[in-house]
C-alpha cells in the first residue's frame, strides 16, 4: 500500500476567490497527473470533510463529483483525515480495490471553526461551559505544561512557529495558555492523495512511498476523562512503530506532525519520540513546509501531514517519513503513519 | 422521586459565504445583466452543460473558454406541486421542475408559474408528458438562480 | 474476493418512534450497540474497532455527535470513525466495518448508530440545506420533491400509476404488523394513500416515510471468530456502492442513467452480486430489505436490483411476488415506510436482512427458507446507493 500521487488546492490572494468545487476538483486532478494515472484508473473514493465547516447539510452531495466520485464507490468519512485515509488503505488490503483517491478540504472563506466546534459540545453539559476545539486545546497545553514542569513550554512553542509562521502572530492571550500567535489560523483549501496497491506501483509515475504502518485511537469525550491525558496518542505511535518494525524517528527522518497550535506540536513530537524538543522544533526535518502555520485547510490540514510525509520519499528526501494526524477536540482522535521508500 | 425530562433549548446561528467560483459567478452575472442562460462546454465529451460548470465530472477536465447561450425555451423533464408548507419555503402551492433547455445537454430547475394549481391531477395533467415551456426572466434581478422562472408555452 | 470473510454476529436495534425522550443520543446508540454485542455473545470491550453511522448532525443539534457518542458506544481507547453519506450512510458505515475486517485488521467490529429527529422540528429545513449553495438552494428542493420528480419520470417511462405506488405503503404497513420494533404499524388501504394530504404531486402524505427516533447496531466478525462461535450469522459475501452525479438535472430526458431508473443502484448490485457469485438475482435472492423512503422508489429500487425487469414492479405487484409469503418478499421488516431513524435507516436494512439469513427474525421471518438476502441504503439527491448481499453459507 502506498501512496502515489499528491495534489493541493489553495487558493492565491491575488486570484477570484474559488468555489468549493473548484478546490477539490483542483486537489484531485493535480493528484492523479502527479501520480500519472487517469480518474477510469481508480477505484475508489474516500472523502473527509465537515458538514458545518462547509456550511451544507451532506456536503458530499455537491462534493463527491469534483473530488473524482462520479459513479465511483464513494464513502465520506466525517472531519477525520486519518481515519479517511485509514479506511482506504483497509479497501485495499480487503483486495475489493486497487487504488483510492483520498480528499479533503475546507472552505475559503472559512467560517469561525472555534463557533462551530462550539456545537460539538455536549448539550448538557458542555456546551453552556464555552466548550470549543480552541479551548480544549488550551487546556491540554496547560495539561502538558503542568506534567513537564522542568521543559519552557511557551519557549519550544514560541520556537516552533518562529521558524515555520511566515507572519509573527500576536501576544494577544487567546485562549490561556495560548496566544493568538500560538494558533495556526484556519484558511480555505483542498488536498488529495492517490493511494495504490502494489501492482499499481509500476504505473505510477514515479513510484509509490509505502505505508508500512498505520494506526489510529479515539480517547474518551471529556478532557477531564483522558487520563493518562495522551494515552490515545502514544498507543497510536505504538501500534504504527510496530508494523512499520521501528522504535522512533531516525536521523534523516522527516517527521509531519499536526500543528493545528504549537502545542498540539510539541505533544505530538515528544510523544512521536523526538526526545529532545529544542532540537527538534527548529529541525527542518519536522513541518518542512511549515506544516498547519503556513497553510491550516482544517480536515485537509490533517491530510496534509500525510502528504509531506509522503512527499519527502516520493521526492527522495527521506528514506522514512512519519504523520501524525488528529481530530475532534484536544485531539480526541489520533492517527500515525509510517512511510517509506518502496522496496 | 421527580421523573421530569429537562429540555435543553438551543439554536444554530452560524454566517458562511459560499463563494460561487469564477465560473459560477459568470452565470449569474448573465442572468442579472443579459437575460441570458449560459452553459459551459466539456473539452472532452461536448456537453453543454447548465448550471454551468467548471469541470466536467466525467471527463474529469475542466471546461474550455467557450460559453453558450442556451434557450429560450426547452422542454420540462420533470415536475412536482408542492401543496405542503415547509419552513424556509414557499407558501404553497407551488410548481417547479427540470427544464432541457434547447442547445444544451443538461436540464436546469427552476419553478413553473402561470398554471392553475388548484386541483393537483389537472395540474399534474398539464405539466406531465414533457411539454415545452419558455424561459421569463424577472424584472428586478438580483444575480439568483431565481431570476428567470418557466411558464408553458 | 475479499481477503478475509466477515460475517454479522449480531444485530441490535431499539424501537423506533417519532420522539425517545427517554435517552440521549449517546445512550440511544449504546442501547442499540448493548443488544447487538449480546446477540452476537460477546461483551463490548472484546470489540476491537468502531464504526459510527450519522448522517447530518444538525438534526440531533450537536455538531460531530459520534465524539459525543464515542464512550458510550465502547469507543475510548479503540480505533473509531464516522461514516456520513446521507440517506445511505447506515449502508456505507456497514461496508466500513466490513472492510475493517475483510483486511484482515480487525476481529470484531462494531458499527453502530442513531438519530433523534424529533429534537429539532426543522428537518426538511435542514435537508433543503444540501443543495447547491449557489444553483439550486433557491429552488424548492428538499428531501421529499426530489422523489417527486424520479416518480414522474417513472410514470412518463413506464407508465407506473398511483394505484401501484400505493400499494407498496399497504404492504409496507402489513410486514410493520409483525415489526414490534416499526414505527408505523397500523394497517392502511390503497384508498387511504391516495385520498391522504397531497405534499409533493404525486406524493401524498401516505406515500411518504415517516421520522423516526432510534438506534441500531450490527457486529462484524471475522471467519475464526464466525466458525468458533458456533452461532447462525449473515455472511457478508457481496459488497458495492455507487455514487451518482448530484446534478439531477444532467439524469433527465435523453440522459445516459435517468432519474426514473436507479442504475446507480444497479452498478451497485451488480458489484455486489459479482462477488457474492449471484448471477440470477431473481431466482437466487430470497428476501430484499430495500430502503425505499417513499413508494415509487421501491418500485424503481426493485426493478435496479434486477428483481425484475424495468418498469414491471408496479404491474407485478399484483401477482403477490412481492408480498412476505411471495417468492421475493421485499422490507418483511415494514422497511422505511414503516420506520425511518435517518442516520440508522440503511444499517436496519442490513440488519433485518442478517436476521432473515440467521433464521431469527421471529414474527417477521419468512417462510421460505433464505438462503440469500440483499440490503440496499440510498441518500443524497438518490445519488448515493449501496448494497450489500447477505448468505447463509460464504463465498
Amino acid at each position: 500500500m502506498g501512496v502515489v500521487g499528491i495534489g493541493k488546492a489553495r487558493p492565491r490572494p491575488e486570484e477570484p476567490v474559488p468555489s468549493l468545487e473548484d478546490l477539490a476538483f483542483e486537489a484531485a486532478r493535480a493528484a492523479l497527473d502527479d501520480a500519472g494515472l487517469e480518474r477510469d484508473q481508480i477505484d475508489g473514493v474516500v472523502l473527509a470533510a465537515s458538514d458545518q465547516i462547509d456550511g451544507r447539510a451532506i456536503s458530499s452531495m455537491v462534493m463527491a463529483g469534483p473530488a473524482g466520485g462520479y459513479l465511483k464507490d464513494e464513502i465520506k468519512v466525517a472531519g477525520d483525515a486519518g481515519a479517511a485515509l485509514s479506511l482506504a488503505i483497509m479497501r485495499i488490503e480487503a483486495g475489493v480495490f486497487n487504488s483510492s483517491l483520498v480528499v479533503a478540504w475546507a472552505p475559503e472563506p472559512t467560517p469561525s471553526t472555534v463557533q462551530i466546534s462550539h456545537l460539538a459540545g455536549d448539550p448538557l453539559y458542555l456546551r453552556r461551559t464555552g466548550h470549543s476545539d480552541l479551548a480544549v486545546a488550551a487546556m491540554r497545553a496547560a495539561s502538558w505544561m503542568d506534567e513537564h514542569q522542568s521543559l519552557d513550554g511557551v519557549s519550544l512553542a514560541d520556537a516552533f512557529v518562529a521558524d515555520r509562521s511566515p507572519v509573527p502572530g500576536s501576544e494577544e492571550v487567546s485562549c490561556w495558555p495560548l496566544r493568538a500567535r500560538h494558533i495556526a489560523r484556519p484558511g480555505g483549501g483542498a488536498v488529495a492523495l492517490v493511494v495504490a496497491g502494489e501492482s499499481a506501483w509500476p504505473d505510477a509515475r514515479r513510484g509509490a512511498a509505502a505505508i508500512t504502518g498505520m494506526a489510529w485511537e479515539t480517547a474518551p469525550y471529556f478532557f477531564g476523562d483522558r487520563q493518562p491525558r495522551e494515552s490515545a496518542l502514544s498507543s497510536a505511535v505504538r501500534h504504527a512503530y510496530r508494523e512499520a518494525g521501528m522504535q522512533s524517528p531516525a536521523n534523516g527522518d522527516v517527521v509531519e506532525v499536526h500543528d493545528a497550535t504549537a502545542f498540539d506540536a510539541l505533544i505530538a513530537l515528544q510523544a512521536l519520540g523526538l526526545k529532545d524538543l529544542n532540537q527538534a522544533v527548529s529541525s527542518p526535518l519536522v513541518n518542512r513546509a511549515g506544516g498547519c502555520f503556513t497553510w491550516n485547510p482544517v480536515v485537509a490540514g490533517a491530510l496534509d501531514r500525510a502528504a509531506e510525509a509522503s512527499r519527502a520519499i516520493l521526492e527522495d528526501e527521506a528514506s522514512r517519513a512519519v504523520a501524525q494526524m488528529q481530530a475532534g477536540a484536544g485531539g480526541q482522535s489520533q492517527s500515525v503513519f509510517v512511510f517509506e521508500k518502496a522496496a | 422521586m421527580d421523573t421530569e425530562t429537562v429540555f435543553i433549548k438551543e439554536r444554530w446561528d452560524i454566517e458562511y459565504e459560499h463563494s460561487a467560483g469564477e465560473v459560477g459567478s459568470r452565470f449569474l452575472r448573465a442572468l442579472r445583466d443579459d437575460e441570458q442562460i449560459l452553459g459551459t462546454v466539456c473539452p472532452h465529451c461536448g456537453r453543454v452543460m447548465t448550471p454551468a460548470r467548471a469541470f466536467c465530472e466525467r471527463c474529469f477536465v475542466k471546461v474550455n473558454d467557450e460559453w453558450r447561450s442556451v434557450g429560450p425555451e426547452g422542454t420540462l423533464d420533470s415536475f412536482t406541486i408542492v401543496y405542503e408548507p415547509f419552513e424556509g419555503l414557499p407558501d404553497p402551492p407551488y410548481a417547479f421542475g427540470y427544464v432541457t433547455l434547447d442547445g444544451s445537454d443538461t436540464a436546469i430547475a427552476n419553478f413553473v408559474r402561470g398554471v392553475d394549481l388548484s386541483d393537483p391531477d389537472i395540474a399534474a395533467a398539464r405539466l406531465m408528458g414533457e411539454p415545452r415551456v419558455r424561459s421569463v426572466f424577472e424584472k428586478e434581478r438580483q444575480g439568483l438562480i431565481t431570476d428567470f422562472h418557466f411558464e408553458l408555452v | 474476493m475479499a481477503t478475509k470473510r466477515a460475517a454479522i454476529a449480531g444485530v441490535g436495534q431499539t424501537n423506533y418512534r417519532t420522539r425517545h425522550d427517554d435517552k440521549t443520543l449517546p445512550e440511544l446508540a449504546q442501547e442499540a450497540a448493548l443488544l447487538a454485542c449480546e446477540d452476537a455473545a460477546i461483551d463490548l470491550k472484546e470489540i476491537d474497532a468502531v464504526v459510527f453511522s450519522l448522517a447530518p448532525t444538525a438534526l440531533a443539534g450537536v455538531d460531530s455527535a459520534e465524539r459525543w457518542a464515542s464512550d458510550a458506544v465502547g469507543a475510548s481507547g479503540k480505533p473509531y470513525m464516522r461514516i456520513n453519506t446521507g440517506g445511505a450512510t447506515g449502508g456505507s458505515a456497514a461496508q466500513a466495518g466490513f472492510y475493517h475486517v475483510a483486511s484482515g485488521r480487525f476481529e470484531r467490529v462494531l458499527v453502530v448508530g442513531a438519530d433523534k429527529v424529533a429534537e429539532s422540528a426543522d428537518a426538511q429545513k435542514i435537508l433543503n440545506n444540501i443543495w447547491d449553495p449557489v444553483m439550486e438552494s433557491l429552488i424548492p428542493l428538499n428531501a421529499i420533491t426530489m422523489c417527486s420528480l424520479q416518480a414522474v419520470r417513472h410514470m412518463h417511462k413506464y407508465g407506473t400509476t398511483h394505484e401501484q405506488m400505493a400499494r407498496v405503503s399497504v404492504r409496507a404497513r402489513e410486514n410493520a404488523a409483525r415489526n414490534p420494533l416499526a414505527h408505523l404499524r397500523k394497517k392502511i388501504t390503497i384508498k387511504d394513500v391516495l385520498e391522504s394530504r397531497p405534499v409533493a404531486w404525486p406524493l401524498n402524505l401516505l406515500d411518504c416515510c415517516p421520522r423516526s427516533s432510534g438506534g441500531c447496531a450490527v457486529v462484524i466478525v471475522s471467519e475464526e471468530t464466525a466458525r468458533r462461535s458456533n452461532r447462525p450469522v449473515g455472511w457478508i459475501n457481496g459488497v458495492g456502492a455507487c455514487t451518482n452525479t448530484y446534478w439531477m438535472g444532467d439524469k433527465m430526458s435523453g440522459a445516459q442513467l435517468d432519474h426514473a431508473d436507479w442504475d446507480d443502484l444497479a452498478m451497485a448490485a451488480e458489484h455486489a452480486y459479482r462477488m457474492a457469485g449471484i448471477s440470477a438475482p431473481q431466482q437466487e435472492i430470497d428476501v430484499a430489505e430495500i430502503y425505499a423512503p417513499f413508494t415509487s422508489t421501491e418500485l424503481a429500487a426493485a426493478e435496479a436490483l434486477k428483481l425484475c425487469g424495468k418498469g414491471e414492479a408496479g404491474p407485478l405487484q399484483e401477482k403477490g411476488i412481492f408480498e412476505f409469503n411471495g417468492e421475493i418478499p421485499i422490507s418483511p421488516s415494514g422497511g422505511t415506510l414503516a420506520a425511518n431513524p435517518i442516520a440508522v435507516t440503511a444499517l436496519a436494512r442490513v440488519a433485518e436482512a442478517a436476521l432473515q439469513v440467521r433464521g431469527t427474525a421471529e414474527e417477521r421471518q419468512v417462510d421460505k427458507p433464505v438462503r440469500n438476502a440483499v440490503a440496499t441504503g440510498v441518500g443524497g439527491s438518490l445519488q448515493f446507493h449501496t448494497a450489500m448481499v447477505l448468505g447463509q453459507d460464504p463465498v
